[in-house]
């Protein structure tokens, strides 16, 4: 049996947490990520999808001018660090709430051969959106939308 | 063949029965195979139950599993009940009954297989769900093709019906208080205040106090023999200003600190994370509630997998959840690790990169997923190498020097 170990990512990256959370809606920056699609297909290793509900929601939400300056900082600075700071949660604090955490995990999709890097991401994100469609209704928040850039 | 001990030593029994006595040579085979006995009964069961069989299979390769160290206190109990309702234990041999989780089987909320109907009828179960798991998944996901042996036979393509849900038991009372105060007051804060703190701790000193031997009164020194002299507390206090301290509080203490954390491995076995770093997670499941993972699809361990995680969040709380209790949520995938990848540059701020490599943690670009996918054993270092030098893991350029030292 060929010996290798799983890899957990989060795919959005500093541009997910620089696009800023937001009450009514999740977004994410998926549409131009297909590195760890170019990975999977080389390693020859399963996509997950895995949809966190709430995760958005265990901090207070940055204001615009906030992710403004990071997002100087990390394009322009170059210095690729996302938004340290201030992380708000609890009073203030750099605590989470005590909120709900519903984490949905998918089905692998596995590259079939000769499939190309743009079909399998379209696979994919096509899997993510039927998670989030999936579950968002049992959530707490059945309103919430999901907001793919 | 020992005629002679036996009639001069039989042993006359109060009850007027003679016992043949036993040789003290004979003693030891006897005592082994009493022992033998007696484990294989506790462990296997009878050979004519194969179910029983894997259950113990799964048991004993989870000796080292502390979420479950609960759980072996109770296996033999829940051998009993095996025999009602192996389907339970194999859908989630670790993760069942054992520790502070709850699994439960989700209802049939869209168009599955019915989900009652494969509970019930258990024997039959992993045949049809095996077969039922080629035409489930339209989507191309070729999995259902090598149930390997021993754990992922039993998980063919996932639930039989529907998704399993793991739900983090809540607590209450004091053990809930006591539970959050160690969240709040320690977890959390190790990553998002002590972190910040201790890189900020030593600029402060370096602005207040200088860097160096001789702190900021090394204009003193030079005015004295060409900087070769002792600290001469007159000409600091001339140089520096009457409310400057002494150059004992210089940044040195702080810089070695700092460096020695980076001397620190950023690799830790899976059994330091399953044994010493598991627990703390359970506390983390504990502090939002619900704690919930619905899970669609068991992961046969015969592939790799890259879990990818959507929406980020403002911090990775939930991801790094998920990524301590990773083989409690995928038993199936015993004997393999499970590594976050998160940003890079976080692994340059001093304290924060240990914490991120107790959570199994490693950088998230394209060389470290390569090498943890395919070439891990390769890079995961021999045991005696771990507390040598931390650059059998962060790279391979200094390989070969750690290999002539080692």
């Amino acid at each position: 049996m060929q010996r290798g170990d799983s890899v957990g990512l989060i795919v959005g990256g500093i541009e997910e947490i620089l696009e800023g959370t937001f009450n009514d809606k999740d977004v994410l920056y998926l549409k131009n990520r297909k590195g760890f699609v170019k990975v999977a297909m080389d390693q020859n290793a399963g996509l997950v999808p895995v949809y966190a509900f709430g995760e958005n929601q265990l901090f207070r939400h940055e204001p615009p001018f906030v992710l403004r300056f990071w997002r100087w900082v990390n394009y322009k600075l170059k210095i690729k660090i996302g938004a340290p700071g201030p992380i708000r949660g609890w009073m203030g604090s750099p605590i989470p709430y005590r909120s709900e955490l519903l984490i949905a995990v998918g089905e692998p999709l596995f590259a079939v051969p000769g499939e190309s890097v743009d079909a399998l991401h379209a696979r994919y994100v096509k899997a993510v959106q039927a998670l989030f469609e999936q579950h968002v209704s049992a959530t707490t928040r059945p309103n919430h939308r999901l907001v793919i850039v | 063949m020992h005629e002679a001990p036996s009639t001069t030593a039989a042993i006359q029994h109060p009850r007027g029965a003679i016992r043949p006595p036993i040789v003290a040579h004979e003693l030891n085979e006897v005592r082994r195979a009493l022992l033998l006995k007696l484990l294989l009964a506790q462990s296997c069961g009878s050979p004519d139950n194969p179910a029983r069989l894997r259950r113990t299979r799964h048991k004993s390769r989870r000796m080292a599993d502390t979420a479950a160290s609960a759980a072996p206190a109770s296996a033999g109990h829940r051998a009993s009940d095996a025999v009602s309702s192996p389907a339970k234990g194999d859908l989630l041999p670790s993760s069942g009954p054992s520790g502070p989780f709850i699994v439960t089987q989700l209802e049939n909320d869209e168009s599955r297989g019915p989900a009652g109907s494969d509970r019930s009828s258990s024997p039959s179960d992993e045949g049809d769900s095996a077969a039922s798991s080629g035409d489930e998944d339209g989507v191309g996901s070729s999995r259902g093709g090598s149930p390997g042996a021993g754990a992922s036979g039993s998980l063919p393509g996932g639930a039989p019906g529907g998704a399993i849900v793991i739900k983090a038991a809540a607590r209450s009372g004091v053990a809930d208080v006591l539970s959050v105060a160690l969240v709040a007051g320690f977890l959390v804060p190790c990553f998002t205040v002590f972190a910040p703190l201790t890189m900020v701790g030593p600029l402060v000193c370096a602005v207040k106090y200088g860097v160096g031997r001789y702190g900021r009164c090394w204009r003193a020194c030079l005015l004295v023999r060409g900087g070769r002299t002792r600290y001469r507390a007159p000409l600091y206090r001339a140089s520096v200003g009457p409310d400057v301290p002494a150059p004992a509080h210089s940044i040195a203490p702080f810089l070695a600190l700092v460096m020695g954390t980076f001397a620190l491995p950023l690799y830790y076995s899976a059994y330091f994370k399953k044994v010493i770093w598991r627990p703390l997670m359970l506390e983390l499941t504990n502090y939002v509630r619900p704690f919930k993972v619905i899970k669609h699809a068991a992961l046969p361990s015969d592939r790799n997998y890259i879990v990818c995680w959507h929406p980020h969040g403002r911090l990775f709380y939930g991801f790094a959840v998920f990524c301590g209790l990773f083989d409690v949520f995928f038993p199936e995938l015993d004997s393999r690790e499970f590594f976050g990848a998160i940003n890079e540059p976080l692994f340059g701020i001093p304290f924060l990169r240990n914490m991120l490599a107790l959570t199994g943690t490693i950088g998230c670009s394209r060389k470290a997923l390569d090498r943890t996918l395919k070439v891990c054993l390769l890079a995961r270092p021999p045991a005696r190498v771990h507390m040598c030098t931390s650059a059998w893991v962060t790279g391979f350029r200094l390989k070969a020097n750690a290999a002539r030292r080692c």
